[in-house]
């Protein structure tokens, strides 16, 4: 009893001072309190507060519950008594206290909430939207802020995610593999002489023998099923050398490797920059004697060191001779067998980076994976322990990183030689580079420019640089460390330079070693590729990991600090039409700047993610606080916006032109008109607004539960129309997947024969099977849908409100029946 | 935890696999799907998952030798294994004869009404014996097999000199049914019922001496073995009466389209056999009887008004909304009361729908899970109701189709222990009825059930004051009082916060996959 | 399989507007040579408690039986009618014919008694000793806990061994009326969903085709033989011009990784759609698949 006093008279403290707690947020320490308060920063405050008091409101009101009443103890009388007079006196203001703003999106057909408070109120009041940057809960900038401050630059469980796909790939991969060589040893032993193993013998001894016999084996994998892997695969290759660095003793190696393995890269990555669709092309011309086995043995190792990363060098051999078992499936049978099998699990994950429309999240991933390898390097390089091919495999970004933060001494001479290495082969890349297809060649091209332009100029390219650190300081930051990512050449380089730059201090006395040392660095180089080429190549390609590839995509990341001056206008415009912030990532001149390039997805929803704040770069991390604004926006769903202002009027939408508020009844007319496509007009009286717009339906049934206190959010994810759960994500999993089923029984439908379309039992049959996997129960809405006379009189008589009324639901549970497990 | 986890259908099925989740398929189910390989078909063990794992297939053809002969070797066991003869040892052959029209005339009602008077029947539990679709059976069954517990029915109250009275008549399912399953050798007759079956054949006093109720199997036999015995010494005119047919032919005799008197669609069959096969007890359901139409409109006029109710207490919401009124609120429930405008729907004992389920979405058949005392003539209410329907004829049932057919149906609610908050999803994917539906896609049959579904009796919001009450850590047991909520809810609620803290699923997958096991 | 596959005319029995072959050899024969397997649906009477195996006959598709006639290797016969016909209206001949068959599946089926006895005999003095004889001492039966009950109905356990038994031979029931019936049947026109076209397309470039409800598609497509392959594509069949809704593409995507199949779904181009009834069949059928990338 004595807490209850307690509590309740810090609630009536609190209602009184500041009404902008509630009863249950002043129970809570004070900085936790503004976490929970609805105008209060998205982040959920350090100190862990519990999430049913973060996600105490089920909709955007607050109650102000009175304290209790015991009998038997006279003090909570008066307690009661003080409470009610106080909001008396000084009423708390009358909910729904907060009116939220958006605006209205034809495009997208949603609307629009950018302000970081109402984000993270309507989410954590169960107002989910089509989508927002971060997944799920909204919580894109902490997170963001706690990539870019943390070296290994990804949250908890982002790595767990990741772990999970691991396992499943790593499984996947052991089965198929095991099966085929099952498969080899039979028919070895039935010594048939066919085609198929015949091809085998070829394609296995070519992973030892001089690579050009291989070219077509990789051409091959651009097979309809694997196209876009293939140029992804080759695009692995550009790491392994980097990996390999500290395998060899001395210090000078890695860089030379560095060099030979990413001559053939280029392109492909070029290529994959802007989708060019025929990589194959690129692929095939490569005369290059590096490429061949790299590419073959791409393949394999993309996936088996998956398996084996820990001890990946200890068996090399074997590890090309299931190579060349692995590649006769797919040269033989693209699209099934094996090649689909193993296609399936391990291109996933990777195929993703290549479709389009999903590239951005996937290499988003992807690059703070390779920063989770970075990790353990940063201390390991400094204190000289051994070091897996894991963790070498970020090297490169791991070593800007290092410098960005303030650097350490061992970690300069490596990159230093690391870059004349870059520009060694930005001269490679230029004659092959010449034939790149029209799609590619913009891009390509203008890249090949900047990237011949540093061998002949060393110095300018850091004087640019200089110049530019001086006024744009944090925004070096940012690139370098977005920078650090690509291999690519002028990627890496600009990399370098900047990261150099970003710390001012240090910047000036690094140029000159470089200088001296880049040119005899180059004729070493050559020198010591001939020979090394063949057994380096081997023992290289066994390691590296496939992840590596996404850091090809850091072509969408700015491009170098000098560069990114040039466009400050394309920067603003996209800013202000999808609310990406481009401080941190102008679109350079050469990349045409895709809406989605803005976009950066996060993986994990996780709500509490405790960024491990403790960094090398303890300087950069506000700076990268200061600069990085908010890009995150929330789409609310029609339904969901339209619930809010008819139902809680908590929202306000405003027209997209005039920003201007709309009205709740033009607003209905705006959602129904739009859940046609193309958009119905409302005078066209044919084609005009329905009793059954896909919008009432929904609103119907979305109105439905949301009124009945379930937290429906829609299911598109899952093949449904809304999901529902009992309280949100953070708490259940969603138990019901909603299919709303229009239905017409009313007389005078039937007498018009207006049927809805009869779905298929079949579709039934997946719908369920899908839900049944996700652990989630079928539920047929059926809403019986009034007659337009009817309804017309009704909107008339009482608008919605009342029309509403007319709209008859009934939930009906749909499970299957399992004959077994109930006899 | 993870927010995606329920995003990742991968992560779920470790959960779904183990048999928790009703939709997850069992292991068998896993095997009907698939095409089995004949070389494990073992006919003298009871085959389960475990013995056909065994068998491996490809995903491709790598022209192995080995693949070939796999293949060769499957087909070989498959022609092996379906070439199987059905034999009937003389000592236990059950005869039956195809009479399709000895019943067409039979009044059904009085069949219904005269079972009261039997003697033999247990007058005090239920002296009306469930509907016999006399007009539908088209075999009889030689020797008094009154006794049979499960299939067949017999006319009884019959004047003595009746010919062939007391014998059991089989539906053509259940005739079919026996024929496949080498139970049954079917005779076409050449001569009349009078002749196969003299007035004064023993077994009448036989079949008087068995109790109908109780099953004989061994009296059965003897019986079977007279039968036999009388037309098997005189070898030469064996074939006189009329001679056995064939099962393609008992196809052709007894399948027909639905509503063929007399014949059974090849559907239902399959349906009807596939249960009979998993173990259960299956009549066919009784026709529809037409008493509910009258009242059922004016019921759902009730019901739609009384689920009117809470809103209609309020003041006409403004049109444009917002529906709640801007103020200052205690607890959450009159809010939520502001938003009630679409009508919930009520469950009610009396079925609700105006519309009278229409075939194929109509109860066809009742089925009872295996029971030691189940009788065809005593029998518990079924413990499902089944419609067959046709998997490319018809499609996901109409709004009026299922309603029609779930309220033809009584009222099933969940077991009683279902109560708090805990227990929701259970109560919730129960439902107050439930009807089965066997779609039939050429002989695979999937059974769904669909059950009537009502949220408007779970008021979730009803605990969300009790959540937002100030309390002291998890278990607000005593913060929840201050609430304004009726104690009904209280207590049903009052373990809820600590519950919901604990996020992914709780008990509820465990309770509904347990729902089916009690009526 | 004496007879010679090349030439076989399959019997297609149509009973209840369904289709249905009843005679192994056709059902191997279509098996092997149309990569036709239709759905065993009868029970199996050695072990008639069980679902996982069943047997003949089997229920063909629409598809299937109009792909047969097409091919011209099989033929339709309306069964009810050619029974009754034949069985109220029995010649002589016809009947000792077909008594003459049943005398031999007689004779033969006797044999098989006799040893299956002896076997019986020699399995049971085995378990007399091991306390588990109850449920398997006949071998044609069997007993599974889940349900056992037609036995104590019809056919109970032996006793001892009647004395009528010897007497007669035991009586057969065969699974075909080949002997009773013509055979030849009608030409028949058959109905064929809006889905053949694409089942054609998969016929003839060699997968094997099963029903696809269970898996949420019209069929479920196999590289080869079921007995030896996994399946690889759930198939949907969509109107040229229809529109898919996006919410199906989202299932039937995640379906596709969740059964381990990738989800294939084709159409027929309207304009060719009469042509291709004779020419090349399938050519004019374009097909997809679609795979959820499950990020």
């Amino acid at each position: 009893m004595e807490e209850d006093m307690a509590e309740s008279t810090t609630v009536m403290m609190a209602s009184a001072n500041e009404d902008t707690i509630t009863g249950v947020e002043a129970t809570l320490p004070s900085n936790a309190s503004d976490a929970t308060i609805t105008t209060g920063p998205p982040t959920t405050s350090p100190t862990r507060v519990p999430l049913y008091k973060i996600y105490a409101l089920p909709t955007p009101i607050r109650t102000f519950p009175l304290p209790t009443f015991y009998p038997s103890n006279p003090i909570s009388l008066i307690h009661l008594v003080i409470v009610w007079l106080r909001q008396v006196v000084s009423p708390p203001q009358p909910e729904p206290s907060t009116i939220h703003v958006g605006v209205w999106d034809p495009n997208t057909r949603s609307v629009h909430v950018k302000d970081p408070g109402s984000i993270s109120a309507l989410w954590e009041q169960g107002f989910y939207g089509k989508g927002s940057l971060s997944r799920s809960e909204p919580n894109w900038m902490k997170r963001e802020i706690g990539r870019r401050e943390s070296t290994q630059g990804n949250t908890v469980s982002e790595e767990r995610t990741e772990a999970r796909r691991e396992e499943r790939r790593q499984a996947k991969w052991e089965r198929a593999k095991t099966e085929l060589e099952a498969i080899e040893r039979q028919i070895s032993e039935e010594a048939l002489t066919q085609v198929e193993p015949a091809g085998d013998i070829v394609s296995a001894s070519d992973a030892v023998l001089p690579p050009s016999g291989n070219s077509p084996a990789v051409a091959e994998l651009e097979s309809p099923l694997a196209e876009p892997e293939a140029t992804e695969e080759v695009a692995f290759e550009s790491q392994p050398p980097v990996q390999q660095a500290p395998e060899e003793a001395i210090p000078v190696m890695p860089i030379k490797e560095a060099v030979t393995a990413q001559l053939p890269v280029d392109h492909p990555i070029e290529v994959l920059a802007d989708f060019s669709v025929k990589p194959s092309v690129q692929l095939v011309i490569q005369p290059k004697p590096p490429v061949g086995p790299a590419e073959l043995l791409a393949l394999p190792n993309s996936v088996t060191d998956l398996i084996r990363r820990p001890q990946a060098h200890e068996e090399p051999v074997p590890q090309i001779v299931e190579a060349a078992l692995f590649c006769r499936p797919i040269v033989h049978k693209a699209p099934v067998g094996p090649a689909e099998l193993l296609a399936l699990p391990n291109s996933q994950a990777d195929l993703v980076a290549t479709s389009p429309q999903s590239h951005e999240e996937e290499t988003h991933e992807e690059e703070t994976l390779i920063q989770a390898k970075a990790v353990p390097i940063c201390r390991p390089v400094e204190s000289k322990s051994p070091i897996g091919p894991a963790e070498l495999l970020a090297l490169p970004n791991c070593l800007v990183e290092l410098m960005s933060g303030s650097l350490l001494v061992k970690g300069e001479p490596k990159d230093f030689e690391a870059v004349p290495s870059q520009f060694q082969e930005a001269a490679h890349t230029l004659p092959t580079a010449k034939q790149p297809t029209a799609a590619t060649n913009g891009h390509a091209g203008s890249k090949l420019v900047n990237g011949h332009a540093q061998p002949n100029g060393l110095v300018n390219g850091y004087a640019t640089g200089a110049s530019a650190c001086v006024h744009r300081e944090v925004e070096d930051n940012d690139a370098s460390i977005s920078e650090t990512k690509p291999p690519v050449t002028n990627g890496a380089c600009n990399g370098i330079t900047s990261s150099i730059l970003s710390d001012p201090a240090s910047g000036a006395p690094e140029t000159r070693p470089i200088q001296g040392e880049g040119p005899q660095l180059l004729k070493r180089r050559q020198s010591v590729l001939g020979e090394e080429a063949q057994p380096l190549k081997r023992r290289k390609s066994v390691r590296f990991s496939p992840r590596v590839v996404s850091t090809t995509f850091q072509h969408f990341d700015p491009p170098s600090p000098s560069r990114s001056t040039v466009s400050p206008p394309k920067a603003s415009s996209p800013a202000s039409s999808n609310g990406s912030a481009t401080t941190i990532s102008p679109p350079s001149p050469m990349t045409p700047p895709e809406p989605v390039t803005s976009l950066e997805p996060v993986t994990s929803p996780e709500p509490e993610t405790t960024p491990d704040s403790v960094s090398e770069s303890g300087p950069e991390t506000y700076a990268v606080l200061k600069e990085l604004s908010n890009k995150e926006h929330f789409q609310l769903a029609p339904e969901e916006a339209f619930f809010l202002s008819f139902s809680v009027g908590a929202l306000s939408v405003m027209d997209p032109v005039t920003l201007a508020p709309i009205p709740t009844e033009d607003l209905l007319t705006l959602f129904r008109a739009h859940s046609y496509f193309p958009p119905r007009t409302v005078d066209s009286s044919v084609e005009s607004l329905q009793p059954h717009d896909p919008f009432l339906v929904n609103y119907a049934v979305y109105h439905h539960f949301r009124s009945l206190g379930w937290v429906p959010r829609h299911g598109m994810k899952f093949g449904v129309d809304f999901i529902l759960y009992q309280r949100g994500p953070v708490f259940d999993h969603s138990e019901f997947g909603v299919m709303v089923m229009p239905s017409f029984s009313d007389a005078q439908w039937t007498e018009h024969e207006h049927q809805a379309p009869r779905k298929s039992w079949s579709w039934l049959m997946g719908v369920n099977r899908v839900l049944a996997h996700v652990l989630k129960g079928l539920v047929l809405v059926y809403v019986d849908i009034p007659p337009p006379p009817v309804f017309d009189d009704a909107m008339k008589q009482g608008g919605i409100a009342v029309a509403l009324k007319l709209y008859n639901i009934r939930e009906v549970m749909v499970r299957r029946f399992s004959a077994n497990r109930n006899r | 935890m993870s927010l995606d986890d329920d995003d990742m259908p991968t992560t779920a099925p470790i959960a779904s696999a183990s048999a928790d989740q009703e939709d997850a398929p069992t292991g068998d189910e896993v095997l009907e799907e698939e095409i089995q390989d004949f070389r494990l078909f073992r006919k003298d063990k009871n085959i389960s998952a475990q013995t056909i794992r065994k068998g491996e297939k490809d995903f491709e053809s790598h022209g192995t030798r080995a693949q070939e002969n796999a293949l060769e070797q499957s087909r070989q066991a498959m022609k092996e294994v379906l070439s199987y003869t059905r034999v009937h040892q003389t000592r236990n052959l059950v005869r039956g004869w195809y009479f399709p029209d000895w019943w067409a005339e039979w009044p059904e009602k009085e069949d219904e009404s005269a079972a009261g008077g039997n003697a033999t029947q247990g007058t005090q539990e239920k002296d009306k014996r469930p509907f016999a679709h006399m007009r539908d059976r088209v075999v009889i069954l030689e020797g008094s097999s009154v006794s049979s517990t499960y299939l067949g029915r017999a006319v009884t109250s019959q004047p003595k000199e009746t010919l062939a009275r007391g014998k059991d008549w089989l539906l053509p399912e259940e005739a079919l049914y026996l024929v496949e399953r080498g139970s049954l050798d079917l005779w076409w007759p050449t001569r009349g019922l009078e002749e196969i079956f003299p007035p004064w054949k023993p077994d009448v006093k036989d079949s008087e001496a068995h109790p109908e109720s109780e099953p004989a199997a061994t009296s059965e036999a003897e019986v079977v073995g007279h039968a036999v015995e009388s037309n098997t010494v005189n070898e030469a005119d064996e074939y006189d009466q009329g001679i056995p047919l064939s099962v393609q032919a008992a196809y052709s005799l007894l399948i027909g389209n639905d509503g063929e008197r007399g014949k059974v669609s090849l559907q239902k069959f399959q349906v009807y056999s596939n249960l009979k096969r998993a173990g259960y007890n299956i009549l066919r359901a009784p026709p529809l009887t037409k008493q509910c139409t009258p009242q059922t409109p004016s019921v759902t006029l009730w019901q739609w008004l009384s689920s009117l109710l809470p809103s209609g207490s309020e003041p006409q919401p403004r049109p444009y909304g917002p529906l709640i009124q801007p103020g200052l609120y205690r607890s959450y429930v009159p809010i939520y009361r502001q938003m009630v405008i679409i009508p919930r729907h009520k469950p009610s004992a009396a079925p609700s729908s105006p519309w009278l389920p229409e075939d194929p979405f109509s109860v066809h058949f009742h089925i009872w899970k295996a029971a030691p005392k189940w009788s065809k003539l005593r029998h518990p209410p079924p413990d499902f109701y089944l419609a067959v329907v046709d998997a490319q004829e018809t499609g996901v049932p109409t709004f009026q189709e299922i309603t029609a057919l779930v309220d033809a149906t009584p009222p099933a609610p969940g077991k009683p222990e279902w109560t708090g908050p805990g227990r929701m999803y259970a109560r919730l994917k129960h439902g107050h009825r439930n009807a089965l539906v066997a779609v039939v896609d050429h002989g695979i049959i999937n059974y769904m059930r669909f059950a009537e579904g009502a949220f408007g009796e779970e008021l979730l919001f009803e605990r969300f004051d009790s959540r937002n009450a100030p309390r002291s850590g998890k278990g607000g047991g005593r913060a929840l009082s201050s609430s304004v909520i009726d104690t009904g809810t209280l207590d049903k609620f009052s373990k809820q916060p600590s519950e919901l803290c604990v996020s992914g699923r709780k008990v509820e997958p465990k309770d509904n996959n347990t729902l089916d096991d009690d009526p | 399989m004496a007879s010679p596959m090349a030439d076989r005319q399959v019997r297609i029995s149509r009973i209840g507007g369904r289709y249905l072959a009843f005679d192994i050899e056709d059902v191997v024969y279509i098996r092997r040579h149309h990569g036709i397997c239709a759905i065993l649906m009868g029970t199996m009477p050695q072990n008639p408690t069980q679902n996982i195996f069943l047997g003949l006959p089997i229920e063909l598709y629409a598809e299937e039986a109009r792909l047969l006639i097409d091919k011209k290797v099989a033929y339709i016969a309306d069964e009810a009618t050619e029974h009754l016909s034949q069985l109220k209206t029995m010649d002589p001949t016809a009947r000792s014919a077909y008594l003459q068959s049943l005398k031999m599946q007689r004779k033969t089926a006797q044999l098989g008694l006799e040893d299956a006895k002896a076997k019986s005999k020699a399995q049971y003095q085995r378990r007399a000793q091991t306390i588990t004889a109850s449920s398997s001492d006949n071998p044609n039966r069997t007993k599974p806990a889940s349900s056992g009950r037609e036995d104590s109905l019809f056919d109970s356990q032996p006793q001892q061994p009647a004395p009528v038994a010897k007497l007669a031979l035991p009586a057969v029931t065969p699974t075909t009326s080949n002997v009773l019936v013509a055979s030849g049947g009608s030409s028949v026109s058959i109905q064929v969903p809006a889905s053949y076209p694409l089942y054609r397309f998969l016929n003839t470039r060699g997968y094997y085709i099963t029903p696809g409800l269970r898996f949420g598609g019209d069929y479920s497509v196999y590289p080869g033989d079921p007995f030896r392959f996994h399946a690889h594509y759930m198939a949907n069949s969509y109107g040229w011009d229809e529109k898919v809704p996006m919410l199906d593409l989202v299932t039937s995507g995640r379906l596709g990784t969740a059964v381990k199949k990738s989800f294939l779904f084709g159409s027929q181009q309207p304009a060719t759609a009469i042509a291709a009834e004779s020419a090349n069949p399938g050519e004019d059928v374009r097909v997809f698949c679609i795979e959820w990338a499950g990020m």
